[in-house]
């Protein structure tokens, strides 16, 4: 299938796409990659009156780093977190996260920034901004915000975002020397939508831990008490983490919570290696 | 409206006008008669469409043709003297590596840029790097080996280097989002599937009683206005048309219907059914909401929501469907609670046309709530 | 079905134990006494069958179906340069027809596969086919270049016999040229002479000349059956219900086999498509019928990882029913993996007294099994 006609602007600047999003009344639609606007557009599921091109915005290509955090412009790509063209200041995190992002040409073109705006539910970036407590910025004609990453999403496809903003970049904290971290994915085939995922970063020079269930068809769901329990042991953080994920996950069936519950557990148990 | 665009394709330039909406696989393919480019699924899942843009591998399907201006494009008919597709060429013919050909072209692509990127490589890396390309033939037996063998001994190119971090400290103004406070409280929801039906159930408590409750649910425009996205059109008692527009994602589907209200004055429920069509996308949607009062104490009570809904099309049948039923779980969520507060009359002036994030308050700070809490807000 | 005098042509037993000893039974019987490292379960399967392969007119005409093939046409012409054209109606749709047809001329005729030019399924130039399917390609259009080649090799002898001086009967082909007796010949020399110089034609030459069009049936219409052996090793992840394929290998027999390399190339093919109806591939519909494998995100094909490197073995048992006793094999790949997988995936979960008895074999389908094991093992 073929899209229907829609118009095109390639942005100049931030301030440039905010104008273009601002005029078509919600109607425009701001894209980087389209991995996954493409296939929506050729299915015709998705019908924006115009395409705003945020490829040769360079504001959106900045690495800014602070002592305690990186900022990475929206439109930098997986392959190039991958490939460590982008510095990477969690320890292996990201490069591996992103490594593992659908397929190689997919990489190549889709942005970190994008991937965010949209949140699909399994989406890695979603996942791992939510267990890193990256913060995203966000651009409006009315101004500049940060939001937790955790906050930014509030449902499948939805986020704080409004039809007017522009994600421009996420801050991610630098993890310290003896942090650790775990990702396990669990996926049918490679480079498939997730059927869970498994996060967690225990970082105790920052007296930071945090343990996150992604891929639920909803935000990735914070396990507090898990995260809490993470502080004193990985295997405290296992034995928390069932009963943690059954109430939370109870709207659901047992295999979906069975899946996150391994994802969670052999998380833990490479982070605790 | 066409616009213009000045691109390289295989080493030649080429200025024309295009529609935004072609693809590049499309435009290389119908426009510049490169047919070596294949089109599978237009789903960016089948590879087969892989060409290079600016030396990195990418679908061509996904990717309109208006946003490779300035680009430099590779097809396959562009490597015809490339060192390294030579001996892919050669290695796929002694390997038998392709039967009916069809994803051959984006595999020669992708193969070549793993060799050019890791040099000699491993069965399983071959197989982990080629799993973006899909072939219905060979099992991919032949392919792997044929990569396998027209990488031996190569060296990677000169390896990715880290782009130059300006070491500048960044002010992020960190600017709070306005959070309305309430105070009816709606509790869980349970979600479950049958036989194509999606079911949802909302409990609300309001803080008016019960025939107050009853009275104001009657009137119908002012009940229409707390679904967020619902246009009410005309209502003659027993019938309602209207509108209901919804965004999910990129997806905006506005479904223009009708439907039927009846009430049940005895039980205190009512039963709104209706259905509706999205022409954009062709999609059908219908469904029922059952209303129900439970009587509280003290000056309160509580409506019990029951919504059932069913879509059919091409809405339900994309990939991600299952999603949809996080979309209905937050617009019944604020159907509740923007129906409780309404009863109470702080009903805000302008209803929300359209569910989207920021007119979703209600959902937004519910979502806070639990990521702050880490379990659902009750 | 139960094997008859027409599926007999072959060795299953011996088919069965190749595959035994391929896959080192005892070896993963031994591994299955000590658990995996990695928690996950391990199973063999096996799973034998055959393929009706080229079943014809009378097979068809009694399933009711509107197409009902018949016999299948090939041309061959000597071409004046001592080449050879070959146009058959059946279709390549990149099983290497082109390569294995030209090789059955080469088999009578010698002339080099280099030298043989081989155009298939056009209407307007190649006789009447009904297409390529059923595993009947080589069966049927290799059958039909075979009888036109056997037909023109009596003609170009004829021609050649005069040409040498010599007796018909005299004449043999080797490695693409003409002997008779000590004389040889090129086959361009009676491309010559037909074309150009007819005056040098026996008297009593064939008037259809170096062109033949003969038609082929196998000698029974019920199929020529192809059988192979698969047998596969699989993890379980009881945990996640993931399965993993370590080890595949296939015994296989396609009677005489034309060209090894295309016999794999289909098999593994064909194994891949199996696969992916073991494990991936399902068109799932709602209780309404509405479809929810719409794109190839839902509607999962194997890629390369989620596939082994398959090993294979050959087997040749000839078909007494069909020129050079070739059977068909074009399908056959798919029809064992389901079946294979699976007896390996239950195989696996025999010590959790688990079966999967539905395929796809999804990660839900073998943890319900599991579920339910567990149920009927605590009731």
């Amino acid at each position: 299938m073929k899209p229907v006609a829609f118009d095109y602007h390639k942005a100049r600047d931030v301030g440039d796409a905010l104008t273009a999003l601002g005029a078509h009344d919600g109607d425009a639609k701001p894209v980087a990659g389209g991995c996954s606007l493409g296939p929506m557009l050729n299915l015709r599921l998705a019908r924006p009156a115009k395409l705003i091109d945020l490829r040769a915005v360079g504001e959106l290509r900045q690495l800014v780093r602070a002592p305690d955090h990186l900022m990475i412009g929206a439109c930098w790509t997986h392959a190039e977190i991958e490939d460590g063209i982008v510095p990477d200041v969690t320890r292996g995190l990201m490069r591996q996260v992103a490594g593992g992002i659908a397929y190689r040409p997919v990489r190549n073109r889709g942005t970190i920034g994008g991937s965010l705006a949209h949140s699909d539910p399994a989406a890695d970036w979603v996942t791992t901004m939510a267990v890193l407590d990256a913060g995203i910025l966000i651009s409006g004609r009315s101004g500049t915000r940060r939001e937790s990453a955790l906050s930014f999403m509030i449902g499948a496809y939805a986020t704080t975002l409004q039809a007017d903003e522009l994600v421009t970049a996420v801050e991610v904290p630098v993890l310290s020397a003896g942090a650790r971290w775990a990702y396990h994915k669990i996926a049918r085939k490679t480079g498939e939508f997730a059927l869970a995922i498994g996060a967690a970063v225990h970082d105790p020079a920052r007296d930071y831990a945090r343990v996150v269930c992604g891929a639920v068809e909803a935000p990735p769901l914070l396990l507090p008490r898990t995260s809490e329990a993470l502080r004193e042991s990985p295997s405290a953080a296992m034995k928390a983490a069932e009963a943690e994920i059954d109430t939370l996950l109870s709207a659901h069936d047992g295999i979906f919570k069975q899946h996150h519950n391994v994802a969670i557990e052999r998380a833990l148990a490479e982070l605790g290696r | 409206m066409n616009r213009e665009i000045a691109l390289t394709v295989n080493k030649n330039a080429v200025t024309t006008s295009v529609e935004p909406r072609l693809h590049l696989a499309d435009f290389l393919r119908g426009e510049l008669g490169l047919t070596g480019t294949h089109l599978g699924c237009e789903q960016g899942v089948c590879g087969a469409c892989t060409v290079i843009v600016d030396g990195k591998p990418m679908r061509s399907c996904i990717m309109p043709a208006v946003a490779c201006d300035g680009a430099d494009v590779v097809t396959i008919e562009g490597l015809d003297n490339d060192e390294v597709a030579g001996s892919l060429r050669e290695a796929f013919s002694a390997h038998h590596g392709l039967q009916c050909g069809f994803c051959t072209p984006g595999m020669l692509i992708a193969s070549r840029d793993l060799i050019l990127r890791q040099g000699d490589c491993e069965e399983a890396r071959i197989r982990e790097e080629l799993s973006g390309n899909l072939c219905r033939c060979t099992g991919y037996m032949g392919i792997v080996a044929a990569v396998k063998a027209a990488s031996a001994g190569r060296k990677p190119q000169a390896a990715s280097q880290e782009a130059g971090a300006q070491q500048v400290a960044t002010a992020s103004a960190a600017a709070a989002m306005a959070a309305p406070s309430k105070a009816a409280v709606a509790t869980a929801q349970t979600v479950s599937g049958t036989d194509g039906w999606t079911e949802l159930t909302q409990r609300v408590k309001v803080a008016a009683d019960a025939e107050t409750t009853w009275r104001f649910l009657h009137d119908i425009p002012r009940v229409a206005r707390c679904l967020p996205g619902a246009e009410m059109t005309s209502f003659d008692g027993g019938s309602i048309t209207g509108r209901m527009v919804v965004k999910f994602g990129p997806i905006k589907a506005s479904f223009g219907g009708e439907g039927t209200l009846v009430f049940d004055e005895a039980k205190r429920s009512s039963i709104l059914r209706g259905a509706g069509r999205d022409t954009g996308s062709g999609s059908q949607a219908s469904g029922e909401v059952i209303y129900t009062l439970l009587p509280d104490a003290a000056g309160a009570c509580e409506i019990d929501i029951r919504l059932r809904y069913r879509i059919t099309g091409m809405l339900a049948q994309f990939s991600r469907g299952a999603l949809i039923r996080d979309l209905v779980g937050r617009l019944t969520e604020a159907f509740a609670q923007n129906l409780a507060a309404a009863v109470t009359g702080h009903e805000s002036a302008s209803a929300p046309r359209e569910i989207s994030a920021g007119e979703l308050l209600w959902a937004v700070l519910i979502r806070r709530i639990r990521a702050l809490f880490g379990r659902p807000c009750t | 079905m139960s094997p008859t005098s027409t599926t007999t042509a072959g060795d299953y037993v011996a088919s069965l134990r190749t595959a035994q000893q391929m896959i080192a039974l005892d070896k993963i019987r031994a591994r299955q006494k000590t658990p995996e490292p990695d928690g996950t379960l391990i199973g063999v399967g096996f799973a034998t069958y055959t393929e009706q392969s080229a079943h014809g007119t009378k097979v068809f005409a009694a399933w009711g179906l509107p197409l009902v093939p018949g016999f299948e046409q090939a041309s061959l012409k000597l071409t004046p340069d001592g080449g050879l054209e070959v146009r058959a109606g059946i279709v390549t749709i990149g099983q290497g027809l082109e390569t294995t047809l030209a090789q059955v001329a080469n088999e009578i005729l010698t002339i080099p596969v280099s030298r043989i030019k081989v155009k298939l399924g056009d209407t307007a130039t190649t006789p009447y086919s009904t297409g390529a399917y059923a595993s009947r390609g080589i069966v049927m259009a290799g059958g039909a270049v075979s009888r036109s080649a056997e037909k023109l090799a009596e003609r170009i002898k004829h021609i050649a016999a005069h040409l040498m001086q010599k007796r018909p009967d005299e004449v043999k082909f080797k490695d693409g040229r003409i002997e008779a007796g000590g004389a040889r010949l090129d086959f361009a020399e009676v491309g010559r002479a037909w074309y150009l110089r007819p005056e040098t034609l026996p008297e009593n030459v064939d008037t259809g000349g170096l062109e033949v069009t003969e038609g082929y049936k196998p000698l029974v219409d019920g199929g020529v059956f192809s059988y192979a052996t698969h047998a596969a090793v699989v993890t379980v992840d009881p945990r996640t219900g993931l399965v993993k394929i370590l080890d595949y290998v296939v015994v296989e027999d396609c009677g005489r086999v034309v060209n090894p390399m295309i016999v794999e190339g289909q098999t593994f093919g064909g194994v891949a498509q199996g696969i992916g109806t073991a494990l991936f591939e399902e068109s799932t519909y709602d209780g309404q019928g509405q479809p929810l494998a719409s794109t190839l995100m839902d509607y999962l094909l194997p890629g390369p990882t989620e596939l082994p490197s398959i090993r294979m073995a050959h087997t040749e048992t000839p078909s007494p029913y069909s020129a050079h006793g070739i059977k068909g094999v074009g399908e056959g790949g798919a029809i064992a993996p389901g079946a294979t997988v699976v007896n390996a995936i239950n195989d696996a979960l025999r010590s959790l007294g688990a079966e999967v008895c539905e395929i796809p074999a999804t990660p839900r389908r073998v943890l319900e099994a599991i579920a339910a094991a567990q149920k009927q093992a605590a009731a």
